[in-house]
């Protein structure tokens, strides 16, 4: 199908990989791992928050500098401090995020909706200002009103954004609601989505692939992964299955998948469980 | 819609792969029985040929997984299982059925309950599985098992698959995913979805073929299809960990559910959204699957999680005290590459405040 031609994965091992409890990368790990995922035929990497200080900032500059085919994206907060650190850095590639559920916004911005909007307006206009490219995510999307979605999409449009993030952020969704709920929003959306599916109750793959059925055209991905809680939909699993279920190639190779998981299991301290799906021994065994 | 789940159980057959003992058996099964799985599957050749205790062959929920070699039935009849699964693997080549209806028919003659498990199933059309209804009524078979051995099935497919098959099979049906591609949980719960009630399920998803999470599965069907026929997780983490502590295997920290990180938050937004309200980054409560929420500060923390990690011990931070401290605790974590611990925060505490003592001296 045309809607799946593009279908493109943003490796998030770095930001929101990073952020799962306790995993500290290396600047040299990261430059070890960017250079692997970009080896394999990553294109997109959300390489990392540099609103979070001088160190994380120098990390982020060293990968800015590696002679990389992948875009290199920096993940922001809607706040003007936070983008202008970005772009400090260097980045060309800006990631503006913001809550678009009404238990988010309430409860943990205190705000309205209007509020989100007009926040979105502000940041977006920074960034459109130094005409960098601009990726907006929607914090959980799956418990928001779908029609304020596309509003805040058609919002992020208007400053030229190129795509938007259905964040599944507590991972409260199977793949029947995920198919359902984007197949209704992918035509209505003004931008293409792109998946971010977590893995709380061990549905975020088919989960990705439910959304990729629907028709969204980006997902979010990290290796083994790695990510908040039970983590995110993993790297391996979805070009895996994408491959075997849809016959889709989505421009990684699966021959690299196995060496790309052992660098992040070895970075974050964290060995492959042998019965993990794809990478672990138990599977890698059963596979063959 | 009431989703009735039942589940068999895989652990105890990977427990008699790996060689663990009969007393560590014995000691699982009835942790085991508290998730109210409705079989406990083991395969004939996992099992040892002697020393199985009589009171786990006894075990009314025991099911003996065979093929359908007369020496295997033999074998299995003199062991003294009443329950038996006749395991299929269908040959596109194979031109009758007459040696599977061989074995159902010596099986019939002692097992009180016989089941029929194609293992590729999912390599079969609905004609070539229709094949095997006269089978499933001839020798009254209890359940027809939809095995998936090299996890060849997607959730939206499989459950249109087994919503036609349900059509038309003349005994009730069960679901034996693998999770070779990750994708066990959603399929059994789309078997679920199906009509389906019986799914197969091991704990943290073990097996060789690995399988769909019992953990997952469940939690799944209780949380988020809000379907509270589903025993309590109150217990759940800890059972799952002393069952897989029998056989030797340690969880990964981030496994859904029970892994020791999942309820662990550090990131600055998270800490400051879960101490707001926990259902801002928490789907279920830590204490419905038997955790406890963990503040954890390392490299990604920010000045709510210093702050509130600090009133804990009675110790009020202001803004700049918090980010002085935010910005040795990040380079700290840096080099250290993990998280700090209460211990070396104290320390940092505490140095920053004999400095101020000096400088006010």
């Amino acid at each position: 199908m045309d809607s799946k031609a593009g279908f493109q994965l943003v490796d998030t091992t770095f930001r929101d990989g990073e952020q799962s409890a306790g995993v500290v990368f290396s600047t040299e790990e990261k430059i070890n791992m960017a250079i692997a995922l970009d080896r394999a035929g990553v294109t997109w990497i959300e390489a990392g928050t540099p609103a979070m200080g001088q160190e994380e900032q120098e990390t982020l500059r060293s990968l800015l500098a590696l002679p990389l085919r992948a875009t290199l994206i920096a993940w922001n907060r809607a706040e003007l401090a936070d983008i202008r650190a970005s772009l400090d850095c260097g980045f060309s590639c800006i990631h503006v995020s913001l809550p678009v559920s009404d238990l988010h916004i309430s409860q943990k911005l205190k705000k309205d909706r209007e509020w989100v909007i007009q926040q979105l307006r502000t940041a977006l206009q920074l960034v459109h200002s130094y005409g960098c490219t601009i990726t907006v995510g929607a914090e959980d999307t799956s418990r928001a009103d779908s029609d304020f979605f596309l509003q805040f999409a058609d919002v992020a449009a208007q400053y030229g954004a190129t795509r938007i993030r259905f964040a599944d952020t507590v991972g409260c969704l199977d793949p029947f609601m995920t198919f359902d709920r984007l197949q209704n929003i992918v035509k209505r959306c003004s931008l293409p989505i792109e998946f971010h599916g977590h893995n709380d109750f061990g549905l975020a793959t088919a989960n990705t692939l439910a959304a990729f059925q629907a028709g969204v055209q980006f997902a979010s991905v990290t290796l083994a992964g790695i990510g908040e809680r039970a983590g995110n939909a993993s790297l391996e699993e979805v070009v895996a299955s994408l491959e075997k279920f849809y016959g889709y190639h989505c421009g990684i190779e699966a021959s690299h998948l196995s060496s790309l998981a052992d660098l992040v299991a070895k970075a974050s301290n964290r060995p492959l469980f042998p019965y993990r799906p794809v990478v672990g021994s138990v599977c890698r065994m059963t596979m063959q | 819609m009431r989703q009735m789940v039942m589940v068999s159980d895989q652990t105890i057959n990977e427990a008699l792969r790996l060689g663990t003992s009969m007393a560590d058996i014995e000691l699982m099964i009835p942790i085991l029985e508290k998730y109210e799985i409705t079989n406990i599957d083991v395969s004939l050749r996992y099992l040892p040929s002697d020393d199985v205790p009589k009171q786990i062959l006894l075990n009314p929920l025991l099911r003996c997984k065979i093929h359908s070699s007369l020496g295997e039935i033999a074998k299995v009849k003199q062991m003294g299982f009443s329950k038996v699964i006749v395991s299929w693997f269908h040959q596109q080549s194979q031109l009758s059925l007459d040696q599977l209806a061989d074995a159902l028919a010596a099986v019939q003659e002692f097992a009180q309950e016989i089941y029929l498990c194609i293992e590729n199933a999912e390599d079969l059309s609905i004609s070539e599985l229709t094949s095997y209804w006269p089978l499933l009524s001839r020798y009254r078979v209890k359940r027809f098992i939809y095995q998936d051995v090299r996890s060849s099935l997607e959730p939206l497919g499989i459950c249109r698959k087994l919503e036609s098959l349900q059509q038309t099979v003349p005994c009730p049906m069960e679901f034996h995913g693998h999770n070779t591609y990750g994708l066990a949980t959603a399929n059994s719960l789309a078997a679920l979805r199906s009509g389906v009630q019986y799914v197969a399920v091991a704990v943290s998803g073990i097996g060789s073929p690995n399988h769909a999470a019992m953990e997952e599965v469940l939690m799944a069907v209780k949380h988020l299809w809000k379907q509270d026929q589903v025993p309590s997780g109150s217990s759940l983490t800890a059972d799952c960990i002393e069952i897989l502590s029998y056989m030797g295997i340690s969880l990964p920290v981030d496994k859904a559910l029970i892994g020791r990180d999942v309820f662990a938050h550090e990131s600055g937004i998270h800490v400051d959204g879960i101490t707001k309200n926990p259902l801002l980054y928490e789907v279920i409560q830590p204490e419905e699957v038997g955790q406890t929420r963990q503040l954890i500060i390392g490299k990604h923390s920010g000045t709510a999680s210093l702050k509130i990690k600090f009133l804990q011990w009675n110790l009020e931070l202001d803004q700049t005290e918090a980010l002085e401290l935010l910005e040795k605790v990040r380079r700290l974590a840096s080099v250290q590459k993990r998280p700090l611990s209460d211990l070396q925060l104290h320390q940092l505490y505490w140095q920053r405040n004999q400095m101020d003592h000096s400088q006010l001296g």
